[in-house]
This record gives C-alpha cells, sequence and structure tokens, in this order.
C-alpha cells in the first residue's frame, strides 16, 4: 500500500477524523505519533459535535411534528375556493381544476395552487393553536414593533385599529414564506391574521373547512389573510387591516 | 360487499402503516433536522418553523420517498430547498439573543471543564463563513460522506474535503483567538 506522507495525512485527519478508510487506519495503526494526533483530533470532534447540539429545540417540538398527519387532514371536499362578488365569474368557473384567465378582467385563477395554499394556512392555524395564550395581551405599539422588524410593515394608528385586542403575535413560516400571525379577540372566538410579504394570488378568494372561514386578499405587495370562525364577520377585519396597512419596502 | 369491505381493511391498513413510517421518521430525524435548520439560519424560532415545515412538506409527498435508507438525505434535501426559499427575496431582521444561554442539552454528559471550549466553539461557529459551516454541518450533523456533501452542495468531493479541511482550521485558529481574547 502507498505509504501516506504527513501532509496527505493531516489533510485527511482535519478533513475527517472519523475516517475508516482501510488505508488510513492501517496508517494508524502502525505509526504511534499519527494514533495520538488523531486521538487529539477525535476529542475536538467530540467537542464540536456537542457545540452543534447548541441550541436545543422547544420540548413540545416533536410532538407538534407528530401531529402534522392530523393537522393537514383533507379539508372538506370539494375545498371550497370562490372568486368573491362577481356572479359572472362564479357561473363560468368549471367544477374541474383548470386554468382560466378572463380577458380584459385580467383575471387569473390557479384553483390547485390555491387549494395548496388553503392547506397550508388552516394547517399552520391548526398547529399553532395549542401553543396561543388567550391570556395573552399584545398594543398595537407591540405588533408594530415586531412587524416592522420582521416583515417591514406596519398598522397605522387608529382608533380602531388600538382597539384590536391582539393576543399572540409571532412571526411564522408558512406558504414558504416568513409571515406575521396574530391572532385577535373576534366577536366569535379568535380571528387569525397571517401577513405574508410576497403576492400569492393577483386578485382576492375565500376558503373554508369544516370549523372555519377565511379571505385572502392582496394586500400591497403582499397577502393579508384572515381566518375566522364560521359566523365570525371576517370581512370586516379584512376591511380594518388592509386599508390600515402600510409597507416600509 | 366482502370485496369492498376487503378494499375498507386494506385503505385503513395502508394510512395507518404509512402513518407508522411518518412517526418512526419523525423520532429518528427531527433532532438533527432542527440542528441542521438552525446551522443554516441561525435563529432557534425560525429553525423550528422550517422543521416543521420540511416535515409537513415530507408527510405531503410521504409516497415519493423509495426507501427508508434514504430519508435522512430526502429530509435534509427538503429542508435546504426551504431554506433557500425563505431567503430568496427578503432576509429578516430577527432577535439577537445568545442562544447559548438557552441552555445545553444533556450536560450531565459535558465535563464542567469542557463547557467553556464549547461555549467558545459555538461561538465560532457563528462567526464561521458558511461556504465551509455549511459542509460541516453536513458531516458532523448528517452524517453524510464526503461524496454525499458534494452532491447535495453541487460541488465535487475534492472541494469538500477541502472545505472540511479548512472549516476545522479555522475553527481550532478562532478558537485560540477567543481562548486569548476571554484570557483562557
Amino acid at each position: 500500500m502507498k505509504k501516506m506522507n504527513d501532509k496527505e495525512f493531516t489533510e485527511r485527519l482535519w478533513a475527517n477524523p472519523r475516517d475508516t478508510s482501510p488505508d488510513f487506519l492501517q496508517v494508524l495503526e502502525q505509526d504511534e505519533t499519527r494514533r495520538q494526533e488523531c486521538q487529539d483530533a477525535l476529542r475536538f470532534e467530540e467537542l464540536l459535535d456537542n457545540a452543534l447540539r447548541l441550541p436545543a429545540p422547544s420540548a413540545d417540538l416533536e410532538k407538534r411534528l407528530l401531529r402534522i398527519p392530523e393537522a393537514t387532514r383533507p379539508v372538506e371536499l370539494p375545498l371550497r375556493i370562490a372568486a368573491n362578488e362577481d356572479s359572472f365569474i362564479r357561473r363560468m368557473l368549471p367544477v374541474a381544476a383548470v386554468l382560466l384567465v378572463a380577458l380584459g378582467l385580467g383575471i387569473y385563477l390557479q384553483p390547485d395552487s390555491n387549494s395548496a395554499l388553503a392547506h397550508d394556512l388552516f394547517s399552520h392555524v391548526y398547529a399553532e393553536t395549542p401553543y396561543m395564550n388567550p391570556d395573552g395581551s399584545y398594543t398595537l405599539d407591540d405588533v408594530n414593533t415586531r412587524m416592522v422588524a420582521v416583515l417591514g410593515a406596519h398598522l397605522e394608528a387608529s382608533p380602531a385599529t388600538e382597539a384590536l385586542q391582539v393576543s399572540f403575535v409571532k412571526d411564522c413560516f408558512v406558504a414558504s414564506q416568513i409571515a406575521m400571525h396574530l391572532v385577535l379577540h373576534g366577536d366569535m372566538g379568535d380571528v387569525n391574521v397571517m401577513l405574508l410579504p410576497e403576492r400569492v394570488s393577483a386578485s382576492e378568494f375565500s376558503i373554508s373547512d369544516e370549523q372555519f372561514n377565511g379571505i385572502v386578499a392582496p394586500a400591497a405587495q403582499g397577502t393579508l389573510v384572515v381566518i375566522g370562525n364560521k359566523q365570525e364577520p371576517i370581512r370586516e377585519y379584512r376591511n380594518l387591516l388592509s386599508s390600515n396597512l402600510g409597507w416600509e419596502y | 360487499m366482502a370485496a369492498k369491505e376487503n378494499n375498507d381493511n386494506t385503505v385503513l391498513a395502508e394510512a395507518t402503516g404509512k402513518r407508522r413510517r411518518y412517526e418512526v421518521l419523525v423520532k429518528d430525524f427531527y433532532h438533527d433536522i432542527f440542528r441542521y435548520a438552525y446551522w443554516l439560519c441561525k435563529s432557534r424560532p425560525l429553525a423550528e418553523d422550517l422543521t416543521q415545515e420540511t416535515f409537513m412538506r415530507a408527510w405531503r409527498a410521504f409516497d415519493s420517498l423509495q426507501s427508508e435508507a434514504a430519508a435522512k438525505a430526502w429530509l435534509f434535501t427538503i429542508l435546504r430547498r426551504e431554506n433557500a426559499r425563505l431567503y430568496e427575496k427578503f432576509q429578516p431582521e430577527l432577535d439577537d439573543i445568545d442562544e447559548y444561554e438557552a441552555g445545553l442539552p444533556d450536560t450531565h454528559r459535558v465535563e464542567p471543564d469542557q463547557q467553556m471550549e464549547m461555549h467558545l466553539l459555538y461561538k465560532a461557529m457563528q462567526k464561521l463563513e458558511s461556504e465551509y459551516r455549511e459542509p460541516l454541518v453536513l458531516q458532523v450533523i448528517g452524517g453524510f460522506s464526503g461524496e454525499e456533501i458534494a452532491t447535495m452542495l453541487d460541488l465535487n468531493n475534492n472541494t469538500v474535503m477541502t472545505r472540511l479541511f479548512r472549516a476545522r482550521n479555522k475553527l481550532r485558529a478562532l478558537l485560540d483567538t477567543d481562548d486569548y481574547q476571554e484570557g483562557g
């Protein structure tokens, strides 16, 4: 077997202290000094492995992951995705998922991607619900401090926005974006609001499952999502938030 | 009627089997996925979200997993794609918390005199350039070989091994500097 010079040995050792190639092991077997170097490298490796265990995940992370099949169970089929306020489009939309382009109106609907988005949004709400604090209380300033930092957006101060009762504020990863997730005390229970930095649809559409109704609406360059219980007047929240939303950039 | 009942039982058995396989996947790999996510994004809350998103996508695409032996690499690939999507256009300002203070896991395994070195090494990893940090994390956390890392990062094997060698040397150099500065 070809002899290994010092340079090659050092490079291989520090590229992979746990190298178990036969030629490497043979070199260790034959040379006490190199065995000692290998021990030093393995001690460093153990430190490195422990350092890379920092920080520990939350104690409930595993539980949340195990709940994913439950939280992403198929929603009521067919998933109701409706173009709003336009009965002409509603009459023309076929049941099967097809691409529809309305000339002149410039409306572009992708039912398949909207279904996937609806799944993501509802899944996120269900997954987060056990970890929300119904007694939490955040002021508009609290909300904006976080929103500006994370999203580059804020809510304009007004009597209506300052009256919002916010119990949960968190930056979350949903629909492949960093989003702000707020929970408001609504008339019929919690109202989940998600603000995404990117447009996911050219036009507003409604979503629903067994428990909730929701609206996904363009909001400047981003997207506003409002989800509430069936009787909740979610359009009022959509109107309030979209008319008071400002984007820094 | 009997045929329908048999079919229903088969469907139920398949769904149960799939769920159990998914649970094994979570138990076996969630911790390593989280660790890798953390060293990609360097934020604990974001790493948890990335981990959740990874497993959500994995569950949805579970039928495409060809063998359990490929599961770890598959999960790491999903995570890397989610992380890339995350930073495509916007880099959020995240809490600057010393997450080392979140606590050492399994502290009974670490000798007290090693804890300072671990702290310094943790800090050194934070400063390491991503071209060195990423292959190192894939090797140490993921346990991937040089060839596997080369495939995942679209590099050749020699480049990967060189970066791994340089990564460890840089960490040792940073460790010596920090050690000196902290009077250690």
